[in-house]
């Protein structure tokens, strides 16, 4: 079980783009929280994601 | 393609075309089952036979010749929504093989994102919108229509599912593809680039 919760970047990333679609799980919530404590990495990708909706949103504003 | 206006209007044939219109349109609108699509198949249909009306020769009624060019036009356009969704459904299968390109064996970026410093101040730079724009007209076709809807125009996903007939699964692969895509496009005409010269 240990195994299942260690989430690797490209698992980690797809959550982060999940999260903008539906409410994760609370095991997805769990292990995404875990690998973000220790991937800066994906700590820029989540940061980013964010600035790409705000982007867009904005966009759309004009 | 050229517009009705500048057909030869002074045929009198035109007006008589024209006036088949309305029957066209339900024709077609019946056939595809969509509105949209149904009127861009009358106008080519009507356009192709402005052009071919020399060849109309009179044996069969002109609204049986124009139902008949009306026949290709809606078939194209069958062909053409199969084909888009035929790519829709790859982007979902194909899932593994752009992932590869990004991560390796072992699920670690390739090229890990760097961090972006202060990236709200690009909203106040014009040079920003214009590649940002760039950027989202290079994301693939139906990355980039999907992810218009749901960042741009803010519909809601269920939503863009059901009006490009996929499911939500690959509604999602294809929303983070584009997400993907659209940040490394920004982060290499942007941010690793003018924001830097700039600031």
């Amino acid at each position: 079980m240990e195994a299942d919760l260690d989430l690797n970047c490209r698992e980690a990333s797809r959550l982060l783009s999940l999260a903008f679609e539906r409410a994760l799980t609370e095991p997805e919530r769990t292990a995404l929280r875990r690998h973000l404590d220790e991937c800066l990495m994906c700590v820029n990708f989540e940061a980013q994601l964010r600035f790409l909706r705000a982007a867009a949103s904005r966009y759309r504003e004009g | 393609m050229a517009a009705m206006s500048d057909m030869p209007v002074s045929d009198p044939r035109y007006a008589e075309i024209e006036s088949h219109r309305p029957y066209l349109v339900r024709y077609a609108t019946a056939q595809l089952r969509d509105a949209q699509a149904a009127e861009e198949a009358v106008q080519e249909a009507l356009l192709a036979a402005l052009e071919g009306l020399a060849s109309f020769q009179g044996q069969s009624t002109l609204r049986t010749w124009l139902t008949s060019i009306l026949r290709y036009k809606i078939a194209d356009h069958q062909r053409r929504a199969v084909q888009e969704r035929a790519r829709f459904e790859d982007a979902g299968e194909s899932d593994e093989a752009w992932l590869d390109e990004l991560f390796d064996e072992t699920g670690h970026w390739r090229d890990p994102p760097q961090a972006w410093a202060n990236p709200e101040a690009a909203f106040e730079q014009r040079r920003f919108w214009e590649v940002f724009e760039r950027c989202l007209g290079r994301l693939p076709g139906a990355g980039g229509r999907v992810f218009f809807k749901r960042e741009v125009l803010g519909e809601e996903t269920a939503e863009i599912c059901r009006t490009e007939s996929i499911t939500p699964s690959n509604c999602w692969v294809i929303l983070h593809r584009a997400r993907i895509a659209l940040r490394g496009c920004l982060e290499m005409h942007w941010f690793a680039g003018e924001a830097r010269r700039g600031s």
